[in-house]
C-alpha cells in the first residue's frame, strides 16, 4: 500500500479537504492507499515514512526526499483534474497492488 | 437558516486604499462585536495570514478564506466581505505571489473538525466562478447571502 502525506498550515483544515479528495480519487481508480495529514512544519520529520507528499500551502521546510505535489488546484478548481492525475500516476507506479 | 451563518455577517466593504490587514481586522471585529469570537481572534487571524496566507487564485474572481485556531472562537460563524475593489492577498500555494481578492470568506470554527466540513462546502463554492460573479454583483447583500447559504446547507 502506498502512503501519502498531506500537509497544510495546521494539519487540520485544507489538508483534510485535499486528503479526502485523494482518498476518493484512489478509491475510484482502485488504488490501495493510506493518507495521513500533518502540519507543514512537521513534514521534515515525517516525510521519510511516506511515498508522496501533497501540500496545499508552500512547502519550504527543506528537503523532503520524496516526490512533492502542490495541490492548490484541489481547492481552487483550476487544473484540478491534472493534479489528481499526477497524484494517481505517482501512486500507480511500481510497488502498488494492481487495480481490481 | 444555516447554523453559524447569518445575513448580517455578509458585508460590503469599501476597500479603496485598504490593505488585507484592514479588511481582515474589519471582518474580525464584526465577528467579535456579534459575540462569535474572542478579542484575540483578530490577532490570531492576522498572524496566521502572515505565516500561511489564504488567497486562492480561483479565476477571474478570486477568494481568500482566512481562518485561525479554534481557541479564539466562541461560536461557529462565517463573515463574508464583498470588496468593491479587489485587495491584494498572498497566495496559499506561493506566498511570493499576490492574488487580487474580491470576496473574503472568514471562518470562525470552534471544533477543529467542524472547520473541515465548513471549509469543504466553501471550497465547493469558490470553484464556481458563475456563482462568485452573482455574489459580487448582487444588488442586495441578502441575495449574496442566499447564494452562499445554498452551499452551506
Amino acid at each position: 500500500m502506498k502512503k501519502v502525506l498531506v500537509a497544510c498550515g495546521n494539519g487540520i483544515a485544507t489538508s483534510t479537504v485535499v486528503a479526502s479528495k485523494i482518498r476518493e480519487a484512489c478509491e475510484e481508480a482502485g488504488i490501495d492507499v493510506s493518507v495521513s495529514q500533518c502540519k507543514l512544519l512537521e513534514v521534515k520529520s515525517k516525510a521519510a515514512d511516506y511515498d508522496l507528499l501533497v501540500t496545499s500551502g508552500m512547502f519550504t521546510g527543506g528537503e523532503a526526499n520524496i516526490p512533492v505535489i502542490g495541490a492548490i488546484s484541489l481547492l481552487t478548481g483550476v487544473g484540478e483534474e491534472e493534479t489528481i492525475e499526477e497524484i494517481l500516476m505517482h501512486l500507480k507506479s511500481n510497488g502498488c497492488r494492481p487495480a481490481k | 437558516m444555516i447554523e453559524g451563518f447569518h445575513e448580517d455577517m455578509v458585508l460590503r466593504v469599501s476597500a479603496e486604499g485598504k490593505t488585507k490587514q484592514d479588511v481582515l481586522a474589519f471582518l474580525a471585529r464584526t465577528l467579535c462585536m456579534a459575540g462569535y469570537v474572542k478579542e484575540s481572534y483578530r490577532d490570531g487571524i492576522l498572524h496566521r495570514e502572515e505565516i500561511y496566507p489564504t488567497g486562492l487564485a480561483t479565476g477571474h474572481i478570486n477568494v481568500a478564506v482566512p481562518h485561525t485556531d479554534c481557541e479564539h472562537v466562541r461560536e461557529n460563524a462565517i463573515a463574508v466581505g464583498l470588496l468593491d475593489v479587489p485587495v491584494s492577498f498572498r497566495a496559499m500555494d506561493d506566498p511570493s505571489r499576490e492574488v487580487a481578492v474580491s470576496i473574503v470568506i472568514m471562518l470562525a470554527v470552534k471544533e477543529p473538525h467542524g472547520q473541515v466540513d465548513m471549509l469543504r462546502k466553501i471550497i465547493a463554492l469558490v470553484k464556481r466562478q458563475d456563482d462568485l460573479k452573482r455574489i459580487v454583483e448582487a444588488k442586495e447583500t441578502k441575495q449574496a447571502y442566499q447564494i452562499i447559504a445554498g452551499y452551506l446547507g
